[in-house]
């Protein structure tokens, strides 16, 4: 046990210097994602109070959306698909380390050094709004929560979708289709709340609200199923990673790689 | 014998190659209306809350979204496939065969890829822009500034987008400094003026986002006349003035692949 833990100590330092070497272009990949913070402004000016709330829980669901999506952002679909297109898997799957625990390593790796320069641009922005800061500490644990689930929930995803390389030569758009629903349907674009009670309701049963609303409204005061939410995430996490680890496992019998 | 077979065989993996890009096609189709129709959805959740967004209904705030998934379409269509090869010529050096070439390398490097997918985006746009033409009942000229306006806006995103993308000559990627401009289009689908007066005048003088989205629609409502493209056309001036510019500064730092 204890030799596993250093093994993956490795891996997670290096990984973590490896993308530190990037940091630029982390930087960068983290400003693609600050647009939500522009709507934000669009909130903040408050409209008619339709939807019963003050113009700074807007704030605050916005600020909190944006940095709960910070810590799901994850390419293990796309570095899966390429490995199995290209053969690079056939190498890694000699080493003693399981490969899926590697890129699980470089996931975290990635995003220690992504974090720093998230919480840059959040500093930035409580500058500019000290209103988020006003916020419940006592959200923060269950914030952690739902970001580590999130965060768990979107690498298996990748995982599932990766794997589906082994069979179609382009898999990765379905990611793309998981980004757009995330962003809209999760929330980080636009506060649910403008949705039929019906069809908010609804949401709760998908994975989807919980990648920015939920973690959003715990700090916005606005409604939060924390228990059955914690409960249903965790549910879909545990069936997609059930799920990625047994197509991983089939595609692995069929890989052959180059010059096999 | 064997030969049915294998042409038969031959003919199956062909038509599965061309049924699996079809697959990319269409969920490229799927993803961008499913992202026009969030931003439909956006835009039509901040109405419902009663959000002023300078002083424009639900027609004339289409028309502005529609300028900000056409230009997604070009985005994904033209400026990206572009963006990424070339930030693979500097890291591989066949930079030097542009160079090389006896036409101008900007127009070559903008210009040298397109991707079907954009397509999907264009489509999209142009069904907002059909539905917000119908909600607000647009002429024939305005068609045609609109239109005009749209064409001014790619070419000064693109520019900007080039001039972005310079960034390969220091850090071997640009992807994501050119993703963060596309940021910015999203930011674009409501109308700059609904950011209140500060971000308006940033959006108007710095980052020229009223000029790439609400100012084709101010064209196609017929809020600004013919002469509103002349704005336009002088930031596409100074554009590819700056562009040109930092292209030659960033090809003194590039040592190609024999140096």
């Amino acid at each position: 046990m204890r030799h596993w833990f250093s093994r993956i100590g490795t891996y997670l330092q290096t990984h973590y210097a490896l993308q530190l070497e990037y940091r630029l272009e982390l930087f960068f990949w983290v400003l693609t994602q600050i647009w939500p913070l522009f709507w934000m402004a669009l909130w903040a000016k408050g409209g008619e109070p339709r939807l019963g709330f003050p113009p700074e829980a807007f704030l605050r669901y916005y600020f909190f959306a944006w940095l709960a999506a910070q810590f799901n952002t994850t390419w293990s679909a796309y570095l899966l698909a390429t490995m199995i297109l290209r053969g690079d898997l056939a190498p890694l799957l000699l080493r003693p380390f399981p490969v899926l625990l590697d890129l699980f390593t470089e996931h975290l790796g990635t995003l220690f050094a992504q974090l720093p320069l998230t919480l840059l641009v959040a500093a930035a922005v409580a500058a500019v709004v000290p209103e988020v800061l006003s916020a419940p500490l006592a959200a923060l644990p269950w914030f952690l929560f739902f970001a580590a689930m999130a965060f768990t929930f979107e690498f298996f995803l990748g995982v599932l979708v990766g794997s589906l390389s082994f069979w179609l030569e382009k898999s990765t758009g379905l990611m793309e289709l998981w980004h757009v629903l995330r962003v809209f349907l999760g929330g980080v674009a636009v506060p649910l709340l403008v949705l039929p009670r019906g069809v908010f309701e609804a949401l709760f049963w998908t994975p989807f609200p919980y990648f920015g609303y939920l973690p959003g409204a715990l700090f916005a005061g606005m409604p939060a199923p924390l228990g059955k939410g914690a409960l249903l995430l965790s549910l879909w996490t545990l069936l997609v990673m059930l799920l990625a680890l047994w197509v991983f496992r089939r595609g692995l019998r069929r890989f052959s790689a180059m010059g096999a | 014998m064997r030969y049915v077979r294998l042409l038969l065989r031959t003919f199956w993996v062909r038509a599965l190659a061309l049924f699996e890009y079809r697959l990319d096609f269409l969920l490229a189709l799927l993803v961008a209306f499913l992202e026009a129709g969030g931003r439909v959805f956006a835009l039509y959740g901040a109405l419902f809350a009663g959000l002023d967004l300078g002083g424009y209904g639900d027609g004339e705030a289409l028309f502005v979204l529609a300028s900000a998934t056409l230009l997604f379409g070009y985005h994904r269509g033209v400026v990206m496939p572009n963006v990424v090869a070339l930030s693979d010529r500097v890291r591989l050096g066949t930079l030097d065969f542009v160079l090389l070439k006896p036409l101008d390398a900007q127009v070559l490097l903008m210009f040298e890829r397109f991707e079907l997918s954009g397509l999907a985006d264009l489509l999209a746009g142009g069904l907002i822009a059909a539905v917000a033409a119908a909600r607000t009942g647009l002429g024939t000229l305005e068609l045609l500034l609109y239109l005009a306006g749209i064409f001014l806006a790619a070419l000064l995103y693109h520019l900007f987008a080039f001039g972005v993308s310079l960034v390969s000559f220091w850090s071997v990627y640009a992807q994501n400094a050119v993703a963060f401009l596309a940021g910015f289009l999203q930011v674009g689908s409501f109308p700059a003026r609904a950011y209140g007066p500060a971000l308006r005048l940033l959006f108007t003088w710095v980052l020229p986002l009223y000029w790439l989205t609400e100012r084709p629609a101010e064209l196609a409502l017929g809020r600004v006349g013919p002469a509103g493209l002349f704005g336009l056309f002088l930031w596409l001036l100074a554009a590819l003035a700056l562009s040109r510019g930092l292209f030659s500064y960033a090809l003194r730092g590039y040592s190609s692949a024999s140096s």
